[in-house]
């Protein structure tokens, strides 16, 4: 069965479903068969279940010469989730399966496996395998090194996947002068990077695209205690003002670095920051600050470790019109030792520039009962001269069906620059989901 | 004999109800009445919480579910107050919770939890007058709008109720040009709330369906919205509601975002 004939398919029997539902009248709208279930007299059970199928199938708009299929999503996924509470603690599963025509393979993915302990007054404690998210940008990452999954954020798969997971501890203390947020991750997790898999990237070694056949396998820290992941929140709400200092002791999340032998790595990296988010006028502002401290390459001279950067985010986001949001952002990366680092690069021309600018706006249209959602997400860096647009909308038809179609499309005047390497990736898609419960 | 007790005190109760408004019935000022609806529609007992349900019925019959649970606690009557709300249901909601800061003299401070992504997503005061959820309600619905937002007069009055009509002190920040409430003598609770355009045109319409008296408090059991331009209805429903819980302050903190407080959520 092709992927034509399923999103066919399921496009006639969400309008099948329709005009069944249309044709029940809703003479006595307060009768309990309104209500479809008994909830006076439903059961507590300490299990839920939820999940969903998804159909999606997203292509690329022109062609990369190092794919021979112009297919970058093609999946079929299904996703469960089961909740266990009780007393004391609950225990959360989440876990994907989907068969991937791109990679033509079964894949797995388990996002959650945890066990949540809330019984101590003060301390909330969740142990095992979780997504973890802090931070005040949109999109933009200062403080949040958990794992991301960069490829498919890439290939239109839903914004939630964005977010990896990863096998951690968190523990998060609430006092009245300050609440403490830790997280220790024992085994590094990296990102679900670009490598070449899906998407080709500018390889600076080689001059070129990278890609299909050629991926990158990067030497990964070794697993010992010593190199396991920190990270560290301390935050305050103060009269609706979020106040936050982060810290962070671990690695590059991507292979940004270079072994002796030059071979892709992740280096060693710490992180202090900052963040305040607040309303004002009808809106909220966001500002958040990191000081990425290359602990490899202090002086900036080492070709093989990518330099220090202070990294600065300011935000604002309004209704402007009923029920139109617009969401702006200007982003700065200055990449410390800017000198050092040029006189030391083997290739100096693909080097970042030393400060790169980036503006983001975020368009968000939702008609009057959130049935449609209209979004337009535009990173445009001066700097670099790249883009990289995100429309996407999305129906939802009922509890049960949604359908969401969009777009990534990269543009840029370099082949080098970070959103410039993914031209040939820019790609449109569709989704079909059906949510069960 | 049970019956006579039950009916003796049913009685009392109305007799004292009655007895604390008497007074105010034929001569309430309006600043009296919109303070006493307001106190009666988001301030009864000091904190509260309930199971809630509602089915959302579009023009062509097609329906669909949210449930959550509703906890409120109030740090002064009429002032500052707190809700948070966690769904269960549908699927794409479950998990979500949602938190409000409601504060009378600035913006409200509301936060959404996204559990998939574990975000903690700040909402911007300007659109309260939003879908919540996906339904014919209004954020603000939820929460309450601030009676000093708008003026009011009573146009009109019957032995049970007032009819008062609301006008937006900044017109442009809200969809409608007026709305009325019909409000009851006894309960004062608004039993329809109807909303006018700019053409005087009624296009949306919140009535109470049906009112249960909780520990000695009228409390809306029952309330459906329609809105005419769409054709589309929701239908509220609250179960097992109570008051005055004792509910702590930190249960209101974005701590219940990620944690959501168990033994405040579960049915008493």
């Amino acid at each position: 069965m092709t992927f034509k004939t399923i999103i066919a398919l399921l496009t006639l029997s969400a309008v099948a479903f329709s005009v069944e539902s249309a044709n029940e009248k809703t003479e006595d709208m307060w009768g309990d068969e309104v209500w479809g279930e008994n909830w006076q007299e439903e059961e507590t059970s300490p299990w839920s279940v939820a999940g969903f199928v998804e159909v999606a199938y997203g292509k690329r708009l022109q062609s990369d010469v190092l794919f021979e299929r112009p297919e970058t999503l093609e999946e079929v996924r299904g996703h469960l989730e089961l909740d266990y509470t009780a007393t004391g603690f609950e225990f959360s599963f989440a876990g994907d399966t989907w068969y991937d025509g791109v990679t033509e393979q079964q894949e797995y993915d388990i996002r959650e496996f945890v066990v949540d302990i809330s019984a101590l007054e003060n301390t909330d404690i969740k142990l095992g395998r979780q997504v973890i998210t802090w931070g005040t940008g949109d999109l933009v990452f200062l403080n949040d090194l958990f794992p991301k999954d960069w490829e498919s954020f890439f290939a239109g798969r839903d914004d939630t996947y964005l977010k990896a997971s990863s096998n951690s501890l968190r523990v998060t203390s609430y006092f009245s002068a300050i609440n403490i947020d830790f997280v220790w991750t024992p085994v590094f997790t990296a990102d679900h990077y670009i490598d070449g898999e899906r998407f080709s990237f500018f390889n600076p070694l080689a001059g070129q695209q990278v890609g299909g056949q050629d991926r990158v396998n990067p030497v990964e820290p070794k697993e010992t205690l010593s190199n396991s992941e920190l990270a560290l929140r301390l935050y305050k709400n103060i009269d609706g003002v979020e106040y936050a200092v982060y810290g962070y002791r671990g690695f590059d999340k991507q292979p940004v670095g270079l072994t002796d032998d030059s071979e892709p790595t992740f280096h060693r990296k710490d992180i202090v920051g900052a963040s305040i988010r607040g309303a004002v006028a009808s809106g909220l502002y966001h500002t958040e600050l990191a000081y990425h401290d290359a602990k490899k390459d202090g002086n900036g001279t080492n070709p093989l470790v990518s330099n220090s950067q202070l990294r600065w985010l300011i935000g604002y986001e309004r209704e402007v019109a009923t029920r139109l949001t617009l969401g702006l952002q200007y982003y700065l990366e200055w990449t410390q030792d800017y000198d050092e680092l040029l006189e030391n690069s083997p290739y100096p021309q693909f080097e970042v520039t030393e400060k790169r600018h980036l503006v983001t706006t975020r368009l968000t249209y939702r008609s009057q009962k959130d049935e449609w959602i209209w979004s337009l997400f535009g990173f445009y860096s001066p700097s670099d001269k790249d883009s990289y647009i995100r429309p996407s909308v999305s129906y939802r038809f009922s509890d049960e069906w949604a359908f969401t179609a969009g777009a990534n499309i990269f543009s840029g005047r370099d082949d080098h620059t970070f959103f410039g390497q993914f031209k040939d990736a820019s790609n449109a898609y569709v989704r079909v989901r059906y949510n069960f419960n | 004999m049970m019956i006579t007790k039950v009916i003796i005190s049913i009685t009392m109760t109305a007799a004292l109800l009655v007895g604390n408004h008497c007074d105010a019935k034929d001569k309430v000022s309006v600043d009296d009445l919109v303070s006493n609806v307001n106190r009666a529609s988001y301030y009864a007992g000091d904190d509260g919480r309930s199971d809630a349900r509602m089915i959302v019925i579009d023009k062509d019959g097609n329906k669909q579910l949210r449930q959550f649970v509703i906890l409120r606690k109030d740090r002064e009557d009429e002032g500052d107050q707190s809700f948070l709300v966690v769904f269960s249901r549908p699927t794409d909601v479950k998990d979500t919770v949602f938190l409000v800061d409601k504060k009378v003299k600035s913006d409200d401070d509301r936060w959404l939890y996204l559990p998939g992504l574990d975000l903690v997503k700040r909402i911007s005061a300007g659109d309260k007058r939003t879908s919540f959820v996906g339904t014919d309600y209004y954020y603000e619905d939820v929460s309450g709008r601030n009676p000093a937002l708008d003026s009011h007069h009573i146009i009109n009055q019957t032995e049970d109720t007032y009819l008062l009509k609301s006008v937006p002190k900044e017109s442009g920040e809200v969809e409608f040009s007026y709305y009325q409430s019909t409000i009851s003598k006894e309960t004062f609770l608004p039993m329809t709330v109807e909303y006018f355009n700019d053409d005087n045109k009624l296009y949306r319409k919140v009535e109470v369906v049906e009112v249960k008296e909780i520990e000695g408090i009228p409390t809306v059991i029952k309330s459906q919205v329609k809105n005419l331009e769409t054709g589309s209805t929701t239908l509220l429903q609250f179960r097992k509601p109570r008051y005055n819980l004792g509910i702590p302050d930190d249960v209101f903190t974005t701590r219940s975002l990620r944690s959501p407080p168990r033994q405040w959520l579960e049915a008493k």
